[in-house]
């Protein structure tokens, strides 16, 4: 396969038949190399061969092997010509990132870590099959999926500034219940307030270094000041909107003309009934996922107090942003000199909007929108902010985290005979898990480097770095 | 053993192969049960009847696996064994058996989110049906 490098944070794919548009990959020589070895690219030829796609077939830096799409994928289609596939979007509908800063310092918390990340593993519900503090009932949930974080925040799970700070403030609109089948309401009902397993969790840390004292200060964030990341999503009731929906395309796609390279790719015209149900159900998903990591932080929020004896104002914890990475939404962009109306998939991608763009908040409109970039559990995170490069180049997108480099099996092989918790606590991690199998599967050498991800992302311009957060405690569902 | 699992980057699957269509779509549902717990804690004490369609036979097994994954995902309940009555290219009817999870009986390995048809396709090479499957964990 044809690959030249354009630039140093820039790669293309020629077009070719059956291709659309070409593909183009946001890279770095560190990481390159890695991706080439997967059938990564071929995943993003693919996509590049969907009806109705805008300019290009893009990747971010953490770019890694899906199914049908990539994840760090961004696609954009045309509202009237194109497509829109719940592949991608991925299972995980609104997986997403939430930062919460704190007016505690490290050495307040120090004292207390321990108890703090054993309290958070005790009370906050997490792992396979777990189930929320609240039991809603049918008509319930519903007003959630309609609603979104806002109806939470109404319940006392917040404050309504919360939602101010929550990308599309918690609720995407065209949110439709009637969409979402009986399964995925049932699976959301016992859900609501959960981690999850797997590469999910909450995360302990201080912010460690600033690169943007003013954009940093706009985001309320401090040197040396505790914070809270949250990465979770919309639990089973995600899965099965998005299974329904697949099994539902799968089967009409070949009426629609439309030819899919993968079946995982099954898609309908944004424009049919099918693809508008699939719109509104996975609207109510987003929806819930805002509404889940709002009760997670509400939870998180109260151990914090209790654990650490201290009153709400005493913690002054409060939203610096909620992004997810798993969506698809109807914006505007401009392309080829005129705004148009446009569907970006983002799959492992978050939107970077940037300065002045009407979508954002009063707090940071003026600096652009703040992007969390989670790593692995042992390095960093980072804060970053949306640019006009993003809104030129990638639909004002970014990168999503680390990526994987290493299978789970792999990892599991890799972390034998290690106490990974151990090495970790001697970095200045503490970490709780419900098995050794999470932790070895999500073992920081199992993740790109999130450093050299958010020096590709910042190199080509498309977010700019803020902040880095270290962590210094983990829990894991 | 006639399946095999693959390791995926970010998920996992299995490779799985039989000599007729029937065994091949029992065999990955026994798979997709080892992939999730230790299948030899699992006791029969359910029945559950199924029936699926699939516009043809590679979508019948996703769709197959789907609903075996249901009883887990949505019921709490794993599967011991499954007995496949009727087989073509488009439906399917079986008898499944299953326990619901107990947490002081059952071990969980893998937590598997949903079954994808990336790269799925059955295809039979001399006398043998062979698939992959990829999930999304």
């Amino acid at each position: 396969m044809e690959i030249n490098k354009i630039n140093d944070y820039l790669w293309e794919i020629p077009q070719s038949r059956p291709m659309n548009v070409p593909a183009r990959i946001y890279s770095s020589d560190a990481l390159i190399e890695a991706v080439k070895k997967e059938e990564t690219f071929k995943q993003l030829v693919n996509v590049a061969q969907l009806p109705g796609i805008v300019k290009y077939a893009m990747a971010m830096p953490d770019i890694h092997w899906g199914y049908g799409f990539p994840i760090g994928g961004v696609a954009a289609f045309e509202t009237e010509n194109g497509v829109i596939s719940p592949g991608g979007v991925g299972y995980d509908i609104n997986c997403g990132v939430r930062l919460a800063a704190t007016g505690l310092n490290e050495k307040e918390i120090r004292p207390k870590l321990a108890d703090l990340a054993t309290a958070i593993y005790r009370d906050i519900p997490s792992g396979v099959g777990s189930t929320g503090p609240l039991k809603l009932t049918e008509k319930q949930l519903k007003k959630v999926l309609s609603q979104g974080s806002p109806r939470i925040i109404d319940q006392g799970y917040g404050d309504a500034a919360d939602a101010d700070h929550t990308e599309e403030g918690g609720c995407m609109a065209n949110a439709d219940p009637g969409a979402v089948s009986n399964r995925a309401v049932e699976r959301g009902r016992r859900q609501l307030g959960t981690l999850g397993s797997g590469n999910h969790f909450m995360e302990i840390g201080v912010v460690d270094t600033i690169y943007d004292p003013a954009v940093a200060d706009a985001f309320g964030l401090r040197p040396g000041h505790v914070t809270l990341l949250i990465h979770t999503g919309s639990r089973g009731l995600g899965h099965q909107v998005c299974d329904d929906f697949l099994a539902a395309m799968t089967k009409k796609v070949h009426q629609t003309g439309i030819r899919i390279p993968d079946r995982q790719l099954a898609c309908m015209p944004i424009n049919s009934a099918g693809g508008r149900a699939y719109y509104n159900a996975m609207a109510c998903a987003a929806n819930f996922a805002w509404a889940n990591r709002q009760v997670l932080m509400h939870l998180a929020r109260d151990v914090f107090m209790e654990t650490l004896d201290i009153s709400p104002r005493e913690l002054a914890m409060h939203l610096v942003y909620d992004v997810c990475h798993n969506i698809a939404k109807i914006e505007t962009h401009v392309i080829d000199g005129r705004q148009r109306e446009v569907c970006v998939h983002r799959k492992g991608a978050t939107r970077a909007f940037a300065p002045g763009h009407p979508a954002l908040n009063r707090a940071c409109r003026d600096v652009g929108q703040p992007i969390l970039i989670p790593g692995d559990m042992g390095t960093a995170s980072y804060v970053l902010v949306g640019t006009q490069e993003a809104m030129d180049q990638t639909f004002g997108s970014t990168c999503h985290g680390a990526g994987r480099v290493m299978s789970r099996k792999a990892a599991k092989k890799a972390a034998k005979g290690r106490s990974l918790a151990q090495e970790l606590e001697q970095q200045g991690v503490l970490v709780r898990a419900s098995g050794k199998g999470t932790m070895a599967e999500e073992m920081p050498e199992a993740y790109k480097n999130v450093t050299e991800v958010v020096e590709a992302v910042h190199g080509s311009g498309i977010s700019r770095k803020v902040a880095k957060l270290r962590p210094v405690a983990v829990v894991k569902g | 053993m006639p399946y095999e699992v693959i390791d995926h980057t970010a998920d996992t699957g299995i490779r799985v192969w039989a000599g007729t269509p029937t065994g091949l779509f029992a065999e990955a549902c026994r798979a997709m049960f080892e992939l999730i717990t230790d299948n030899y804690r699992v006791t029969p004490v359910k029945t559950e009847k199924l029936s699926v369609e699939g516009i043809d036979q590679t979508d019948l097994l996703i769709n197959w696996l789907r609903e075996l994954l249901m009883l887990w995902s949505a019921d709490r309940e794993l599967v011991a064994s499954a007995q496949i009555s009727e087989l073509s290219d488009t439906n399917l009817r079986a008898t499944v058996w299953t326990q619901p999870f107990d947490p002081e009986k059952h071990v969980l390995y893998t937590d598997i989110k949903a079954v994808t048809y990336h790269g799925a396709e059955i295809i039979c090479r001399h006398g043998h049906w062979e698939t992959s499957v990829i999930f999304d964990v």
